[in-house]
């Protein structure tokens, strides 16, 4: 991965908070190797432009909801609007959603698009307690963003126990504690991207066979 | 035309009305040549092909409100819309009421196939007024989804002329299409007259969710008014819903308990049997955007009736396919009824007049062919 962007997603933008400096800390570090970073969060306003060294686009919602479940899942068709006019428009490599209140939104444009995405728990609900009203249909979404993810990152032990309740498959959860993290993200990016161009590669290299095959009037069965 | 179709209840699920209007919709499409899909909610993620209509069904977890249920299902409903836009393009994306509203607005935002929302309800008249948070959501859901669409359906004039006032749509992309009907499919019943009532008994049927919207509990009061008149009525009350043993209490309280018979739910076959075995179906509703009960009455030739509510105001004709009645008034309910089943010949008539009205004005073909009309203004509006 040696340019093109990638497409943060969290829920806010709020200087000081957990989930911003954590978003600005990477993309720090990933503009150190040419890699843009876009990050897309809801705000009070609609607010375009370059923050803390990082391509923000805050978008705007007029809708409530009756709690903060439904209003994370009603914000979701604003962000998948927004993350939809990105990929238009720039060269994204890869989707990183933040919690699960990014997941639906990401899950889905990484479908639409065929853009690999990979999720920051900072923490998962089974760790929270199980024990707020919405709680298991807040499982059911990080259980869906663990199976269509490439990988899973978390920065906490307990975060990974507390996983343990999916089944996951091996090494599909990355633990990266250590001081140099950024460093680690982005060689799970690389990692990633790699296997998706050799994935692209064997796909293209399968049909001009299969072509050539036809063409020579050979069946490939 | 492609057209993708969103619904939160398709059969064999059924709850509201909602299930039949899209199924009919949709296999009147699809004669007239249309390709037509189907997301809907289901038990479990499952596509089938159902009377030449292609259903994918998926599944969301249930959660402690209707809302975050709805939410997440609109999640699953648009990550299913997203599978199938890599393969294939629609026309026009079309959102049954709130539920699908989330849902149907990313799949415009990333396909760029214009939206059409049809509203066959509203929150503010189901429950009488916004007073909850969830009402709110609900309502705002529904202006969401007016405001998203290029085009809005409504299926009554008086919904129309709520949603203009209420959600200030402009009233070039508003269009009343009502609901339609295969009258032939009411006709082919068979009376199960004798299972229902004694020989010398009239039975009079409601059939409906057994809720407030639906005035049960007018009826019920009205029951005990139309048997000092006329003891030979007798009443098939039927509906599921959490409704049923609230109100066989209420009338068993009233002292008209053996006059009322509550069968619970009633499976379309019994039900078109049941529309030909009584004089009379009434329909004393204090809110029915549409009420599909009455044109399905009529097709099976029994007059209706029902309060001067909402679409019951187009459907019924006063003293011509049946008798409007006051809505939430027993003595007007009773009222209707009595006079309704009185006189044999002119129940015949009524009836007779009911179903030439049914076949000719609300068929599906014909609303099939308004509905195209909305689509096509999408099309060059988008």
């Amino acid at each position: 991965m040696d340019s093109g962007s990638v497409l943060m997603i969290i829920q806010k933008y709020n200087d000081g908070e957990k989930l911003s400096e954590y978003s600005k800390s990477l993309a720090s570090f990933l503009k150190e190797r040419n890699i843009e970073t876009h990050l897309v969060c809801f705000g009070e306003q609609e607010r375009e432009g370059v923050f803390d060294g990082m391509n923000l686009h805050e978008f705007s919602f007029k809708l409530h909801g009756d709690n903060y479940f439904s209003w994370s899942m009603l914000i979701q068709t604003r962000f998948m609007e927004k993350i939809d006019e990105i990929i238009e428009k720039k060269d994204v490599k890869l989707i990183h959603a933040n919690d699960w209140t990014a997941v639906p939104a990401s899950l889905t444009a990484s479908k639409l698009h065929d853009i690999p995405f990979v999720i920051t728990y900072h923490s998962v609900e089974e760790e929270r307690g199980m024990d707020k009203p919405h709680s298991h249909q807040i499982s059911d979404l990080e259980w869906e963003g663990v199976e269509e993810a490439s990988f899973i990152i978390v920065h906490k032990e307990k975060t990974k126990e507390a996983m343990e309740v999916y089944d996951l498959p091996e090494n599909k959860v990355k633990l990266l504690a250590d001081e140099d993290w950024e460093e680690d993200v982005f060689q799970l990016y690389k990692n990633i991207l790699d296997v998706n161009e050799n994935l692209e590669k064997m796909e293209k290299e399968a049909v001009e066979n299969e072509n050539f095959n036809a063409y020579m009037g050979v069946s490939s069965e | 035309m492609k057209i993708l179709m969103l619904t939160w209840e398709y059969p064999p699920n059924k709850v509201g009305g909602v299930a039949a209007h899209v199924e009919d919709l949709s296999k009147t499409l699809d004669e007239q040549g249309h390709d037509i899909t189907v997301i809907t909610f289901g038990d479990k993620e499952e596509s089938e092909v159902r009377d030449g209509i292609k259903v994918h069904r998926i599944n969301a977890k249930e959660g402690p409100d209707i809302t975050s249920w709805v939410l997440m299902s609109n999640h699953r409903m648009q990550k299913k819309g997203v599978e199938l836009l890599k393969k294939e393009d629609f026309d026009i994306i079309h959102a049954h009421d709130w539920s699908a509203v989330t849902a149907a607005a990313s799949l415009k935002e990333v396909s760029d196939a214009p939206m059409v929302t049809t509203l066959h309800s509203l929150e503010r008249s189901r429950v009488g007024s916004i007073h909850s948070e969830m009402s709110k959501l609900i309502n705002d859901l529904e202006w969401y989804g007016a405001y998203e669409a290029d085009e809005v359906i409504t299926v009554g004039e008086d919904i129309y002329n709520e949603i203009l006032h209420h959600f200030s749509v402009p009233e070039e992309k508003l269009h009343h299409v009502p609901n339609g009907v295969f009258a032939e499919k009411f006709q082919e019943g068979d009376s199960m007259r004798d299972e229902i009532a004694l020989d010398w008994e009239i039975p009079v049927l409601f059939v409906g969710r057994l809720c407030h919207q639906k005035g049960v509990r007018h009826l019920i009061q009205s029951m005990p008014k139309v048997l000092d008149k006329k003891p030979e009525v007798k009443f098939i009350v039927a509906g599921g819903g959490g409704g049923v043993e609230h109100y066989r209490n209420m009338a068993e309280a009233m002292g008209v308990g053996d006059k009322a018979y509550f069968p619970g739910f009633v499976p379309d076959d019994q039900l078109i049997d049941l529309y030909n075995s009584v004089d009379a179906t009434v329909m004393p509703s204090v809110y029915e955007p549409f009420g599909i009960v009455a044109l399905e009455s009529m097709s099976a030739g029994t007059p209706v009736v029902g309060s001067y509510v909402g679409g019951i105001k187009q459907t019924v004709v006063h003293e011509w396919t049946g008798l409007h009645v006051e809505p939430a008034n027993p003595d007007s309910i009773a009222w209707g009824i009595e006079k309704a089943v009185s006189d044999p010949t002119w129940n015949n008539w009524l009836g007779k007049n009911g179903k030439k009205r049914a076949e000719k004005k609300f068929t599906w073909y014909r609303v099939a062919d308004m509905t195209l009309d909305v689509y096509k203004e999408a099309l060059k509006q988008s």
